[in-house]
Formats: structure tokens, sequence, C-alpha cells
């Protein structure tokens, strides 16, 4: 960890990461004002010692939506990783160490998943189910839920790749030799000695793949396909304050967006520490997933 | 007159605690036509005096001191214009990286006609001649067949053979060779080393040859420098230096070469380990290893200078 | 060649499963077209009738086999919405999107390949440490909003380009090219970045290859040494250019929202407003296509420029 923060990119990227997650986790007792309070009094007001960002076009306070639109984004990015990790892991490390027949059939899925545009997939998903909140069982959930999921699933290809490399590597260590011929069971041996030793490159990849979801997430708000209004996002936001470019009330415009630059910088110096500390082997590898 | 001189070389590069020195003080000359042995252990500065002589050390490791004379002009001091036209050109060198030293992407005979019009005023057609030519004289069959091939399409002794082709293609007077036969088989190497002498006799060149192996130095060359730590051990007639080793480390060395007679099995080598470069003191650097050490060898070994022989040590003479 | 083939094979399979996907999707939803533009007083009569004329009585597989079948001749069958020739709209509007991608990926290639080269034969010089900043601030900033920051400046401020909309080419070369100019930078900023960070460790990696320690003891010279090393290092650019050339497309629609264009983003957008699914599925799977083409395309261009392979 102290290696690590010796790293400046490593340090703002850590403080920039902190700062968004700060802001989602603790947005009720941080943010000043409602951020939905409509006050048509105070509307389009420049940023002043009461609004710190100004205000909207219908009064709402820019810092406070900001503070709170941090949510739907981290929540996207967070749980898409998770859904891809939890899938990406499991088939990355069965088909590396089960190999055979399995592992053909778990790569040649994951390939396939790989050639599907994440962005274009995510905008038709939620346009054919249609925009709105999704109910399951007794819950409402809401619809930056199928974005979740969609994004979570396309996730799966890169995180289970780089898991297959490991365990592949791994499986044929002397020291899972020496455990199998101990007589440790399968799963024992899967998830208990060579998922640990691959885990480094999954971990810089999640952490990257979250700024990918935060900006996905962004996107799809900004066309109205995600969180729905009134409630505060960060793309929502700005596709509200289009209009404003051309009457000059720049705030409306340029603090959401760098809320969504400044958190995805984060995650992305964050994720490149990361790989140059945890995996310094790879340290050129880079992929496009979007 | 001789080819290259070299003189109190010093090759070395900076550190935190002051300058660690892989070559210390080097001195020799290799006479024109001459085949001269630097003989050596890893780490014995042999490889980084080669990249010396063509300025090819990779920073931050760079010449510290001395002169690189070569047909009268200093290279050691000399800057990348006035090198460039010099390699491959008058002086040429073979690596022992010889599977990965020709570009995967490019057929051979673009890169050695690369060469070729990089030194020559030459018309493409007058490039692929010297070319076919060139890949001839170290033995390639059908060479106008082969130049549109890559590299991948050659086994190692054949790449090396290409590497040895391009090196001498512009008619060097001066072919360095770096351990060109680490990288393949034992029966190709022969071939490689004859193919050197070989070349040595038939265009005329100096050839200056660096090995770990005395053997094969002893196939091509006729007078050897032994290196140890940077620092020159011995220098010798190849004969003389297998019949009377003067020095305590060139024993020990010629007594690591296998004979017939050896137990079947038996492994040669000396004790303990070669030094490391900036952790030397100015004595002797064989002391740790040395079963003769006495007081002295903490100074500076003088060098004894016989009529064909030099040797560095306390206890020995020339 | 068997390998060429195989891939063009495996490209071809991968685009029916996705079809299927696209189309098991669309036809599981819970409300039924007719009942989107029939609207909630249709009687069961009427929506049998609507069915039949779309033809969505028929089994499924047949539903399936036909659309695909069409589809494959460029036929994309009606909107069930107002009846347009959903084929007609496709080509109306991609030649729109193709464009605006194709100069936001030469904008990208022009800009990231002589910076990623530069900042490798500088490692850890100036330009190489502007160079990472670059990357990383390019990969982050997402493209809508560099879009919005570049109407504000370009557009509002200095008035040098039009704030959006499409100009077409009949109406003046500069007209056009000025009106896609501010949207294919915004669109082409992250693969400056992604292409450019390629292009560094691929030439670094090069560069501490054995055979360019043998041109520099050959004396060649530094511009051919230089090609050397670049014909080595392409291979892997070129693939994620090619790949990053597919995923364009996916940004291109949110780049259009924010200039206006009217491209593919328009079919598709007013599509999923109107609930079109027919129009949706037809978009969904020609983007698909051309990302799969631009893919098989990537690995085929790989195996090419490689001699190893392609010989």
């Amino acid at each position: 960890m102290r290696a690590l923060l010796r790293r400046p990119e490593a340090c703002i990227g850590l403080f920039l990461v902190a700062g968004a997650a700060l802001m989602a986790l603790l947005a009720p007792w941080i943010a000043p004002y409602d951020p939905l309070a409509i006050d048509l009094a105070r509307k389009l007001m420049p940023p002043s010692a009461a609004h710190w960002l100004g205000t909207d076009q219908n009064g709402r306070d820019i810092l406070s939506r900001i503070v709170w639109g941090a949510r739907p984004s981290l929540t996207v990015g967070v749980l898409a990783v998770t859904i891809g990790a939890l899938g990406g892991v499991t088939i990355g490390l069965s088909a590396g160490y089960v190999r055979g027949l399995w592992e053909q059939v778990t790569m040649r899925t994951v390939d396939g998943l790989a050639s599907i545009p994440m962005l274009i997939w995510a905008i038709a998903v939620v346009g054919i189910v249609g925009v709105g909140p999704l109910p399951v069982g007794p819950w409402m959930l809401p619809n930056e839920s199928k974005i979740i999921l969609l994004v979570g699933i396309l996730y799966i290809p890169p995180l289970a790749r780089v898991t297959y490399g490991g365990a592949l590597v791994e499986s044929n260590a002397d020291y899972v030799r020496a455990r199998r011929m101990q007589g440790a069971s399968r799963l024992a041996i899967m998830f208990g000695d060579v998922l640990p030793n691959c885990l480094s490159p999954v971990i810089v990849q999640a952490t990257l793949l979250i700024a990918v979801g935060i900006v996905v997430e962004a996107s799809l708000s900004f066309v109205g396909l995600g969180v729905e209004p009134p409630n505060p996002s960060w793309g929502g936001m700005l596709s509200d304050a289009r209009k404003y470019i051309f009457s000059g009330e720049w705030w409306t415009y340029v603090f959401p967006g760098l809320a969504i630059s400044l958190s995805v910088i984060g995650f992305n110096l964050l994720g490149d520490a990361l790989r140059e500390f945890l995996d310094p082997r790879r340290a050129a590898g880079i992929s496009v997933v979007a | 007159m001789a080819l290259l001189e070299i003189e109190d070389l010093h090759v070395g590069y900076p550190t935190v605690t002051g300058v660690a020195e892989l070559v210390r003080g080097l001195r020799f000359t290799v006479d024109a036509g001459e085949a001269v042995g630097l003989v050596g252990e890893s780490g014995s500065g042999k490889s980084q005096t080669a990249l010396a002589i063509l300025q090819l050390l990779r920073p931050p490791v760079r010449i510290l001191k001395g002169t690189i004379r070569f047909d009268g002009q200093d290279l050691a001091s000399a800057d990348e214009r006035m090198m460039r036209p010099l390699r491959g050109s008058a002086i040429s060198m073979v690596f022992q990286d010889a599977l990965s030293g020709l570009n995967p992407a490019f057929t051979i005979g673009q890169q050695l006609t690369d060469v070729i019009t990089a030194h020559r005023r030459c018309s493409r057609a007058e490039a692929i001649r010297i070319a076919v030519d060139a890949l001839g004289m170290v033995g390639i069959r059908e060479p106008e067949s082969r130049l549109a091939q890559y590299p991948h399409q050659f086994s190692g002794g054949m790449r090396q053979r290409v590497l040895i082709a391009m090196a001498i293609a512009c008619r060097p007077k001066l072919l360095i060779a770096d351990e060109p036969t680490t990288a393949l088989d034992v029966t190709v190497q022969a071939q490689i080393v004859e193919l050197l002498a070989d070349l040595r006799e038939r265009l005329g060149l100096a050839l200056l040859f660096i090995t770990h192996n005395l053997d094969l130095m002893s196939q091509v060359c006729g007078r050897a420098v032994v290196l140890y730590g940077g620092m020159l051990m011995e220098e010798a007639p190849v004969s003389a230096l297998f019949a009377t080793p003067r020095h305590p480390y060139t024993r020990a060395l010629l007594a690591c070469v296998p004979r017939l007679s050896d137990a079947p099995g038996a492994i040669n080598s000396i004790e303990g380990s070669p030094p490391v470069a900036g952790r030397l003191g100015p004595g002797c650097p064989f002391v740790p290893r040395c079963a003769l050490q006495v007081v002295q060898c903490a100074e500076r070994p003088p060098e004894r200078v016989g009529a064909s022989r030099r040797v560095a040590c306390w206890r020995a003479e020339a | 060649m068997w390998a060429v083939g195989g891939r063009i094979a495996s490209s071809f399979l991968t685009l029916l499963a996705v079809s299927v996907v696209l189309f098991v999707l669309v036809h599981t939803i819970p409300v039924s077209p007719a009942r989107v533009v029939l609207g909630i007083d249709a009687t069961e009569a009427d929506i049998a009738e609507f069915d039949r004329d779309h033809g969505l009585d028929k089994a499924l597989w047949r539903q399936y086999a036909s659309w695909i079948g069409n589809a494959a001749r460029g036929d994309f069958g009606k909107s069930i919405i107002d009846d347009t020739s959903i084929s007609r709209q496709i080509a109306d509007t991609f030649p729109v999107t193709l464009e605006l991608v194709l100069l936001g990926f030469v904008f990208a290639l022009v800009v990231a390949v002589p910076l990623g080269v530069i900042s490798a034969l500088y490692e850890g010089q100036a330009i190489d440490h502007l160079a990472r900043i670059v990357s990383v601030v390019g990969v982050s900033i997402p493209g809508f909003w560099l879009g919005l920051m570049l109407i504000a400046w370009g557009a509002v401020s200095l008035g040098w380009f039009p704030a959006g909309g499409y100009v077409p080419w009949r109406a003046g070369a500069v007209a056009h090219l000025q009106s896609l100019a501010l949207p294919a930078i915004a669109l082409g900023l992250y693969y400056v970045a992604i292409i450019s960070r390629m292009t560094r460790s691929s030439v670094a990696d090069v560069l501490l290859a054995d055979h360019v320690r043998v041109s520099r003891a050959m004396g060649l010279p530094r511009r051919r040494i230089l090609t050397y090393v670049l014909k080595n290092a392409l291979p892997p650019v070129v693939t994620v250019a090619a790949m990053s050339f597919g995923y364009m497309f996916g940004w291109a629609l949110i780049i259009e929202q924010v200039f206006n264009i009217a491209g593919m983003s328009r079919a598709l957008l007013s599509a999923i407003f109107r609930r079109d699914y027919l129009m949706i599925e037809n978009v969904v799977l020609v983007i698909t296509a051309v990302f799969l083409t631009a893919n098989l395309i990537a690995d085929l261009l790989y195996v090419w420029l490689d001699p190893r392979l392609s010989r």
C-alpha cells in the first residue's frame, strides 16, 4: 500500500475515487440542499456563496444534484463490474482449470459475447424493454438496473480472459500439483489456491471497467435512456443544460461534466497504478471494451 | 601497424554510490588480418568492450575514459555522425542472439540490400548481386531464391549465416563476433566457427572473437586476451596460453575445459562466483577465488610484459 | 487459408446468434407491437388482424426465417408504426453515421500514431509525459460532454463552426466538413488515447528487440531503422484501430444527439421512443454486423501483416 502511494498518479487517482465514493455514500449528509427541491425564483443562478456551483433551470442546487448524481453513476459502474467479475472469474477459472470440452464451450461463448458492441446494445435493450422501473418480485428496480445487467454481462469476456490466462499458468504450477497429490478437492484448489494467485489482473481490469461503466451510464442518461428525471444524474444534468450553451449559463454544463471526467480519471489512474504495481509484466496491456 | 588500438578503456555507468565500472583500464591491440580472442566469463566486460568499440553501449552505460583508435581515428570520442558510416562497413559485428537478430517483418534480401545501400552508392540490381555474393560466401545454397524469404523460414544456424553475410557484405576491415554460437546447437557451432576462420582468411579481415569457450577460440584465433572483472589478466599467443598459462585465473579457466580423460558427468568449474560490477576495490578482482593470493594482491597488480605476452599478477612472470 | 475461412465463418455464426438473441428479445416483451400501435382500446379482433397483416401470427421460427432471409437481401421490412420502409431509413441515415465515424477515425489515427511513436522514441522525456497525460485525460472525458464543450468554445465563443446540424456535401465541401469537424473530434479523442497508448507500448517493445541493435550495428540510417521498427510494431496497433472503428459506431449515436446530426441515432432513438420494435431490431442488427466486420478485418489484417502467419 505504501509503495503504491509513492506514485503521484496513484495518489491523485485514489483521492478522486475516494471523493466520488464519499459523495455517493454520504449524499444525504453532504448535499447542502434537497436535489429535487424546485425553486423557480432562484433559477439559473451563477455560483455564489449560497449555491457554490449555481442552480439549474428549475432553481435546483447543482452541487447537491452532483453529489446525489454520484450514486447512479457509481452504482452502475460498481455493480456491473461485480456481475462481470462473478461471471468472468467463475468462467475463466473453471475453463483454465478444468480444460477439455468445458473450456472450449465457455471460452467460445465468451468470444461471442465479446463481439457484441456494448453501447449500442445497452441502448437497444433499454429501448426494447422500455424506459421505466423494472418490477422484480415485490421490488421496483430503477431503470438503471437494465443497464447494470447488460453492461455486467458484457463485462464478462474481458474479466474471463484475464482470469483464464492466469488460471492456465497457475494450474500447472508445482504447488498446485502438490496440493492435488495431497488429495485436496477440485473446488478447494480452484478457489483456495489458483484464484488468489490470478486475481491481480482481474482487480486491475475491474478498476478500469468501473470507469467505462460510469461513462456508459452518463451517456445513456444523456440521451434519456438511463436515470429517469427528475432524479439527479450527471448525464441527465448535461442533457438539461444543453440549451444553456448558447445563453452562457456555463455552470450548468461545466460542473456535471467535470464530475464525470474527474471520477473517471480517478478510476483510470488508480487502475493504471495498480497494474504497474500488481502486474508489472503486463504494464502495457491495453484493451478496448467500448 | 595495429588496426585497432584500445588504450586505458573504462566503461561504466553512474550509480547513487558512485560509478560502477564494467571495463577498467583495458589495453590491447588487433592487427590487420589478425584473429584475436577476447576470453572471459559472463560479466567479465568482454561484450561491453565490443559494444564500446562501435559506440553501441546501452545508456546509461557509457565510455568513461580511454581511447579506441581504429585506422588512425579515435572512436571513443566520435559522435553518431562519424560512427554510423563505419558501422557495418569498416567495422562489423555479429551478435549472440542469432535467432532474433533478423527483423521478422522483412525479407532477408531487403535487409541485406538495405545494409549495402546504406554504405555504397549502387543500383538495386548491384546491391542484390552483392547480397547474393555474400550469401554464397557464408555457405547458403541457391542464394538468389532465398532473398525473398523471411527469417522464420531459416533455421537458427542459417540465420546466423545470414547475419554474418550481412556483416561482411561491405567488406569490413574488422569483424567483431560476440559469442556468435551460444544460441546454436553444438554441431552448428563448429560450422559457424569454421566459417569465421575461413572468411578471415579469404577476405583478409581482422577478427575479434569474443567467447567464454576456450576451445572454440583456439580454433580461430592466434592470440588471446583473457579478461576478468573488467581487467586484463593475461595476453598471449593461443598456443603459449594453453601450454604455459601464467595467470592463476587462466590456469583455473583451462582446468575447466572438459577433457576426454575426465570422469563421465564431471563438471569442472572455478570455485566461488564472478565479481559484481561496481563492488570492486583497486586490487586484483580474482583475489577472492585465488589460491595463490598474497597481501599485495589488494593493490592493482602490475602488468608484466614479456616478449610476446603480458600478465597482470603479483605472483606471475610474463 | 483455412484459418481465414474459419474466422469468416465464425463471424457469420456470431451474427446469426446475435440475430436470434435480438429476435427473442423483441418477441418476448410483455407489450405486443399491436398494442403499441393500436392503443389500449383495440379489441382482440383488431389485434389479430394487425398481427395477420404484419405476419406476426406465424410461428416464431417462420417469422425469424423470413426476417433473416429478407435482411440478407437488404430488405428489412416495414415499420409497424407508419409502414415506411426500414431499408430506406437505414439507407438514408447510415452514410451520415459512417462518414462521421470515418472522420473521427482518421482524426484518431492521424493524432494517435505519431504521438505514440514519438513518446516511445523519447521515453521518459517531456513529450512522453505529455502523451501520457493526453491519454489518461482522453480516455476519461466522455465524448458527449467534450462535444458540448466544443460547441461552447468552437461554435458559440469563436463562431468558427456551426453549433450543430448536418450540412450535406452538395451544400459545399467546406460547410460540410465544418459541420462534421467538432463531432469527429468529440468522437475521436477517446480513441486517440487508446490508439496512442497501444502504439507507444508496441513501439517501445520493438525498440528493445535484438534486431534493432543489429540494424544499428550495421550502420543503417536512423530513418531506415525507424521504418524497420514501425513495420514490426504495426500489427497490434492495426488490430486495436480496427476494433476501435467498430466501437465508434456506438458512441457516434450519442455524439449525433449532441450535434443534432441526422444519422442512425435519429432512426434508432426515434424508434425507441415510438416503440418501433422492428426498426430497433434492424438498426441494431446492422450496427452489430458493421462491428463484427470491423473485428474480422482487424484479425485478417493482423494475419496479413505478420509474415510468420500469412505464409
